[in-house]
């Protein structure tokens, strides 16, 4: 397997084996262990920050689920995008300070991943539509729809 | 005509840094059939071609005048483009409808492009309109920020 196509199927398992499925190992495989994820709102410093955010988040929201194709990704030797689509089927948590709604949620979402010279993951940055998921877990009073 | 992902780079820089940075949306650069997927800013419909772009373009730049696109990073690769950028600019003309808050604003976003014959024929964009807001007073920060 060439190194694009190693990062590709590394994306794919990425979002499927670590989000969707919860599988740790997954995460202790492909990433470094100074995996740095970050959103616009929070820095996880390490893989087993970031491993704890995936259990906490998978604990807050039913059957999470990340979606992503290989249409929906470009990688080069050292770089990596993923357009991807998440959904729960149910906010049964307090999710950064928002009480658990029971709704179902459905976001999209880009990430950007750097690999170092051993392929392995070292950096993912989120671009998540969190203004949508707010909306629908009842986290935002909407002055911006009046 | 075949382009090279380099080339078609160098398309989507011109495209977005003209648009953003001086306001000329050049639709020679976009086919004409061209789809755009970003609904930012409340937009509800798309248009063939440049004409949502340039909504989008005519509603930022209207209220931050002196906004300024910078690409922080930049993935290419077959007919793919992806960027990563911020905006910068100075809010005097008010933001998605709200009264202008005279503050300078950053916010983030990725963009990606489908290019046909080097030229752009779709495009995605996420931003992050919930730091944009926060940064504007109309929703409150995150807890701990």
């Amino acid at each position: 397997m060439d190194r694009i196509e190693q990062n590709t199927s590394y994306l794919l398992r990425f979002f499927d084996e670590i989000w969707s499925q919860g599988n740790m190992e997954t995460a202790d495989e492909i990433c470094d262990p100074n995996f740095q994820f970050i959103l616009a709102f929070a820095h996880l410093d390490g893989l087993e920050a970031f491993k704890g955010l995936v259990k906490n988040n998978r604990r807050i929201f039913e059957n999470l689920t990340y979606k992503t194709t290989r249409d929906d990704i470009v990688t080069t030797e050292l770089k990596g995008a993923a357009f991807w689509n998440m959904s729960t089927t149910k906010h049964q948590d307090t999710w950064r300070n928002v009480p658990a709604s029971g709704n179902p949620v459905a976001i999209k979402g880009m990430t950007f991943f750097r690999f170092n010279e051993e392929g392995k993951l070292t950096e993912a940055r989120v671009q998540n539509d969190v203004i949508s998921m707010m909306k629908q877990i009842n986290g935002i009073t909407m002055l911006y729809n009046s | 005509m075949s382009t090279t992902p380099e080339q078609n780079n160098a398309v989507c820089r011109e495209f977005f840094e003209s648009a953003w940075n001086t306001g000329n949306v050049r639709a020679d650069l976009v086919t004409a059939d061209a789809m755009d997927h970003s609904f930012v800013g409340g937009k509800a419909k798309s248009e063939p071609g440049v004409a949502s772009f340039q909504g989008i373009v005519g509603m930022f730049r209207h209220a931050m005048p002196d906004i300024h696109l910078t690409i922080l990073d930049e993935i290419y690769a077959a007919d793919k483009v992806v960027h990563r950028w911020s905006l910068t600019g100075t809010d005097t003309g008010g933001v998605m409808g709200m009264p202008p808050s005279g503050k300078s604003l950053t916010f983030t976003g990725t963009t990606t492009a489908r290019m046909a014959d080097g030229k752009i024929a779709e495009r995605w964009a996420n931003v992050d309109e919930l730091g944009l807001l926060q940064q504007l007073g109309v929703v409150p920060p995150p807890p701990g920020a």
